[in-house]
């Protein structure tokens, strides 16, 4: 019983992680890195890789360039130890954004899940996954410091911190210019941004077939125990 | 080609069985009500002429109409005295524009033809005619359709609130101009850069120089104060002893025959904030063409001049808004703000007065029509209880919209008023209005045919085979010395009948968007037993055309069908994205159903995807969709929404410092070019663009207001908003060198950067704080006013609270200290009238919660949240005014700890300002704080949160407290805030203007 529980983890740790095997690292540099897409720095990260950088208050959000291979696979997310440790209990309040690389809103998150004010942009959302590769630009801010227009219109859609929000409707110009500087809470510190290249849904399913196969012997096998 | 009388009487039995498939006396090209006039003319003529007794319905013309619908629409006309009403005439473009102006002006002897544009699409004629001949004239040559000129609306707003501030400002004496001060002067700060109110101002700008011109319903029509009187009373320009040295009289270019002189009020505003500037008048009242030309008129435009009249704008404002102007592209009026910012002239127009939740707007979702009647058989009636068995299948087979973005129901509950001031329903989509009918002059088919009167020889012609999805022009006309009469069917090459029994004039012509490849065939019958030879003709179409004809299907709510409130008209024949009027009869229904259908499944490639509707309401309660609403739905529209007009909206000249409830959001989004092209993407266009005041005093008009000291009459709506900002375009002008120194463009601009910060996002208020273990409690509030029945208090999702975070929340406390400083309603109260602080001071009012005037009541929460999870307390009795039940603090508490993270809850409860500050009695120093009244009504979430005070312009962003506890012992508090700083927002574009800014303001 017990190998086939292990090989149902070993199947699931497997679906969990990047496949990337040279983990891209990028410290922001040269200062602060700025909210804007001119003033935002080029992380050379390609598809997978970790940003570190440092939130200096409530207006502050950085800006990276990316470039993204595969935008079915990617995610993005700032769960990780680092901005806890800075932020104080539960960490600093985080948000992420993606825009094209004309500065065009793809998506956003406040909050992962009902637990965590950490962020994640998941790997799979068609507001991502129908766009092509490319040069692509992430941003980190604050809750409640957002992106906004030449005209102070938000560039994403409104919503509950832990939904992903696409662009937002009806606004001129649908560009990002900048951060409108209104975060919710004084905080400050380091972060760092996990940039994640998960399977490709086929691999996943590949996966998944196996556990279901693993889990249907191993029941099997109890079953006929108990029968014994 | 006229029609005896003895054919129409012959005819109306077809008529009034509303059947679409028989030729019809009452045209199909005929929109905006007129149809139902013609209709009930006929109806009438023909009992008369039978001797049979009908019932009939007043109108408040004093007339007697066939159907309540004809009386309901005849309110509406404009007429001129002698039963004749105001059509507009728009040309298909297929007759020069001159023969046809002559052809009809000859043989119509009652048409008067009162203003013509010749180059909006094919031209557009517009006059006064009897009922009589309209059939005649939307049959004649070159004609493409006919519409009822509705009555103008003027953005005076009906329903005034009862809000306070001081006439002047304590502590500094302004000079009084005429009898009455337009508090405008100060919320403007007008009397900082005005030397004339105040010796001591740094600059002096009055608008010497400059020529305003204004538009309206009427200027010297009313006798309670007269021009003359406002003239001697120093109200108007003109006397010899004017104090701001203003001697020239006011010049009116034209007044209607009637009205209400709001147009005088206007001018008086603009006299008030410019006293040395020239000033004009000229009505809208005489339809869209005749306004269009006024416009053009005061802007002085060779061609529109009045005889006798020199009068050359630098500004032109308007408060007016014609109910089939185009949602979604420019219209007739909007192409004459177009000329006249070509010739450097800046223009404003009032925004409306139409509440965001008076509408619905989204894009089109098709659930298609599979067969059935019911939602036993009809899979897209599921869940709902809509029966189609006495509809007509041609109004609806083409598929429904559906209501539900989450789910399917294509039924949506909408309040309605069951009294007397029943509104008109709009509803428009994206297709292009009034196209011309251009194509290829080569023919790709060509046939001949006849009439003996009874039978047409050959009865059918088959087309060549038309590709899907191209644009087909197919004519039928008579020959030259031929009579007949045309009605067409056309049928696909299924046999499946996709053009039914088109009969709107003598001949017929028919844009034709093939849904599938192959031969079409042309059926041919005949109207009226008339004769002669006619050609059949197909062309190739080279201008895009209207795509899609929706109706609006009216049930009462047990589902049965409403026909006299629908609104079916045929828009292919009309030529107009554009249905038109009362959804609910008087007395009969207090909530309706609305089904938005399409008669047929579009043969374009390029079908309407867009559809909205406004219930105009101008400040009305009672009205607008029950479900499926959103705060702020764009309605401003029109020419207000012209890409050179600065739409503007208002804000009272009392507190709080917020836009009116009433003005109209934006943006607006215009999906066509000028030539019906569809823009991609469309153009959004940040409308309203600027925002200034109303409710200040005028000598006259319309009824005074409990929150200033005087019993002068106050000027309420977006009406009085637009001259305010007009006046002060003159001033900027003045200010940077006098005519010509400031193009509308850079005008526009340079206002958007002189605005006070404000709100950005209007009827919305956030408070988000953490708790000491590393949560999130966020607070959201979404309300307006509330004046639709299904909104604002009563919408039971306008709070909600969510958390995020390990443990659960345990209590949440709103305004936990009990104070007015700590209750938000930051630009609230009555402060001004305490004549112990300065104007400038502020006293936070803050609000109360009043369980009594709405029980906390729990709405549709996330995560499984019952009632039984919150228990909702009051406590912190508020002082006076406030009576017994109205609370400073509401606490929830979370007795079974499972508001974990993930969850939210949401409710509603009654909640207002603690004191509106009407001024109540004698003023006496020192009781400001504790004047006016409680308020029940103004339930808006932006009075939660922080703003902005006007004049003074102090930021105050904290609104009101809030703490709480997990089940853990964890802590949290935060403030309710709303999103403040410069920008756009959709209900006050960029914001109050700041005159003192404005004339300083760099030209960018």
């Amino acid at each position: 019983m017990k190998k086939y529980i292990s090989a149902v983890i070993v199947s699931l740790v497997a679906f969990a992680a990047p496949i990337s095997l040279h983990a891209q690292i990028y410290n922001e540099q040269f200062g602060d890195a700025g909210q804007t897409l001119g003033t935002s720095q080029n992380s050379g990260i390609t598809q997978s890789g970790t940003i570190f950088g440092q939130i200096s208050g409530i207006n502050d959000a950085d800006v990276y360039r990316i470039t993204i291979t595969n935008t079915s696979t990617i995610s993005f997310s700032t769960l990780n130890a680092l901005t806890a440790a800075n932020g104080g209990a539960g960490g600093m309040d985080t948000q992420l954004f993606l825009f094209t690389s004309t500065g065009l809103p793809v998506f956003a998150n406040d909050d992962a899940t009902g637990f965590t004010v950490q962020s994640l942009l998941p790997a799979g959302n068609s507001l991502l996954a129908t766009l092509s590769a490319g040069t692509y630009y992430l941003a980190i801010s604050l809750s409640g410091n957002d992106p906004i227009n030449l005209n102070s219109q938000l560039v994403f859609a409104t919503g509950a911190t832990t939904s992903i929000r696409g662009p937002a409707s009806s606004i001129n110009p649908t560009t990002w210019n900048t951060f409108d500087g209104a975060a919710s809470f004084a905080q400050n510190g380091q972060y760092q941004i996990d940039i994640i290249s998960v399977p490709e849904p086929s691999t996943v399913a590949l996966y998944a077939i196996g556990a279901v196969v693993l889990l249907g012997v191993a029941l099997r096998r109890r079953t006929t125990a108990a029968k014994n | 080609m006229k029609k005896t009388t003895s054919i129409l009487s012959i005819l109306l039995t077809a008529a009034a069985s509303l059947s679409l498939q028989a030729a019809a006396p009452v045209p199909q090209n005929l929109a905006g009500g007129l149809d139902k006039l013609v209709e009930s003319n006929l109806a009438l003529k023909n009992a008369q002429a039978s001797h049979k007794k009908t019932q009939t319905f007043a109108s408040t013309d004093g007339k007697a109409y066939a159907t309540q619908e004809a009386a309901d629409f005849a309110s509406t006309a404009i007429t001129n005295g002698d039963g004749r009403i105001m059509v507009r005439a728009h040309l298909s473009g297929m007759v020069p524009f001159e023969n046809v102006r002559t052809a009809v002006s000859q043989k119509i002897s009652s048409l008067a033809i009162t203003a013509v544009d010749k180059n909006y699409k094919g031209g557009v004629i517009e006059g006064y005619i009897s009922v009589d001949d309209v059939p005649a004239l939307a049959q004649a040559a070159g004609i493409r359709s006919v519409i009822l000129e509705l009555k103008p609306d003027l953005n005076r707003a009906e329903g005034v609130s009862a809000r306070s501030n001081p006439d002047v400002v304590p502590g500094q004496t302004l000079t009084l101009l005429g009898t009455t001060f337009d508090q405008g002067v100060t919320q403007h700060r007008v009397d900082q850069i005005n030397q004339f109110y105040n010796a001591g101002a740094a600059s002096n700008y009055q608008g010497t120089g400059m020529s305003i011109g204004f538009i309206s319903d009427s200027f010297g029509k009313t006798t309670v104060v007269t021009p003359a009187t406002d003239v001697a009373n120093n109200d108007l320009p003109g006397n010899a002893g004017n104090p701001a040295g203003n001697t020239t009289p006011v010049a009116v270019l034209q007044d209607a025959a009637s009205g209400t002189d709001e147009g005088r009020a206007m001018v008086q505003i603009g006299y008030k904030m410019a006293p040395k500037a020239k000033l004009a008048f000229a009505t809208a009242n005489n339809g869209e063409v005749g306004f269009a030309n006024n416009i053009r008129a005061l802007a002085g435009l060779v061609g529109f001049t009045y005889p006798n009249q020199t009068f050359k704008a630098d500004v032109v404002c308007d408060d007016v808004g014609y109910g089939d102007e185009p949602f979604f592209e420019d219209g007739i009026i909007g192409n004459a703000i177009d000329d006249v910012n070509a010739a450097g002239v800046s223009y404003f127009s009032s925004a409306g007065n139409d509440i965001g939740t008076y509408d619905y707007d989204s894009d089109y979702r098709n659930v298609p029509y599979t067969g059935g009647t019911t939602a036993a058989d009809c899979t897209a009636l599921v869940g709902t209880n809509i029966n189609l068995a006495s509809v007509p299948t041609n109004l609806y087979q083409g598929g429904f919209h559906n209501f539900n973005p989450n789910g399917l129901d294509v039924a949506q509950s909408v309040n309605v008023i069951a009294t007397a001031s029943l509104p008109q329903t709009n509803f428009q989509w994206d297709d292009p209005y009034n196209q011309t009918v251009t194509f290829n002059p080569a023919a790709i088919y060509t046939a001949g045919g006849s009439s003996d009167g009874t039978t047409v020889t050959p009865p059918s012609f088959t087309t060549p085979s038309l590709t899907a999805g191209q644009n087909y022009v197919i004519t039928v006309t008579a020959n030259v010395g031929s009579s007949f009469d045309a009605i067409v069917t056309i049928k696909d090459p299924s046999n499946n009948t996709i053009v039914n029994a088109q009969d709107t004039g003598t001949d017929e012509t028919i844009n034709l968007f093939p849904p599938t490849t192959g031969a079409y065939t042309i059926i041919v019958t005949i109207f009226g037993g008339t004769t002669g030879a006619f050609t059949v003709n197909v062309y190739n179409g080279t201008n895009p055309q209207l795509s899609t004809d929706f109706n609006l299907l009216v049930f009462n709510q047990a589902g049965g069908y409403l026909p006299a409130s629908s609104l079916v008209t045929n828009n292919y024949a009309t030529n107009v994205p554009f249905e038109f009027g009362k959804t609910a009869r008087n007395g009969t229904e207090a909530t309706v159903q609305y089904v938005i259908a399409r008669a047929s499944v579009p043969t374009s490639p390029t079908p309407a995807t867009h559809i909205r509707y406004i219930i105009r309401g101008n400040g009305a309660a009672g009205i607008g969709p029950a479900e499926y609403f959103t705060y702020n739905t764009p309605n401003t529209k029109g020419h207000a929404m012209a890409k050179g007009c600065n739409g503007t909206a208002a804000y009272s000249v009392f507190r709080p410092s917020q836009p009116e409830y009433f003005t109209s959001p934006g943006p607006a989004t215009v999906y066509f070019d000028k030539l019906g092209n569809r823009l991609t993407p469309p153009d959004v266009r940040l409308q309203p663009g600027v925002a200034a005041a109303d409710a200040g005093n005028t000598s006259f008009f319309s009824g005074d207001s409990a929150a200033d000291l005087d019993n002068t009459l106050n000027f309420s709506g977006t009406s009085a908003a637009a001259p305010h900002a007009a006046a002060i375009a003159a001033l900027v002008i003045q200010a940077h060198g006098g005519a010509g120194s400031v193009t509308p463009a850079q005008m526009t601009n340079l206002l958007h950067r002189s605005a006070f910060p404000h709100d950005l996002d209007p009827n919305s208020a956030t408070g988000s704080a953490r708790t000491t273990t590393g949560g999130k409690v966020t607070i959201n509030i979404n309300s307006d006013l509330g004046l639709n029945p299904s909104v604002g208090a009563k919408d039971p999702n306008s709070m909600s609270v969510s958390y995020v975070g390990p443990d659960s929340l345990a209590s949440l406390v709103f305004n936990p200290a009990g104070t007015a400083a700590t209750g938000g309603n930051v630009t609230g109260g009555n402060n001004g009238v305490d004549l112990t602080n300065t104007y400038f001071s502020n006293i936070y009012p803050g609000e109360v919660f009043e369980p009594l005037a709405t029980a906390f009541t729990l709405g549709t929460s996330v995560g499984g949240l019952t009632a039984a999870d919150v228990v909702a307390a009051f406590s912190n009795q508020a002082p006076l005014p406030s009576t017994a039940g109205q609370w400073w603090t509401m606490t929830l508490t979370f007795p079974n700890a499972n508001f974990t993270g993930g969850k939210a809850l949401r409710f509603t409860v009654g909640r207002g300002p603690q004191h509106n500050s009407s001024v109540q009695g004698t003023v006496v120093p020192g009781t400001g704080q504790t004047g006016g009244a409680t308020s029940t009504s103004f339930v808006m979430a932006d009075l939660f949160g922080g703003g902005v005070l006007i004049p003074d312009n102090t930021v105050i962003t904290p609104g009101m407290a809030f703490s709480g506890t997990t089940t853990l012992g964890a802590t949290f508090g935060g403030t309710i805030q709303n999103r403040i700083g410069n920008g756009y927002s959709v209900t006050d574009g960029f914001g109050f203007i700041n005159a003192e800014v404005a004339v300083s303001a760099p030209i960018q």
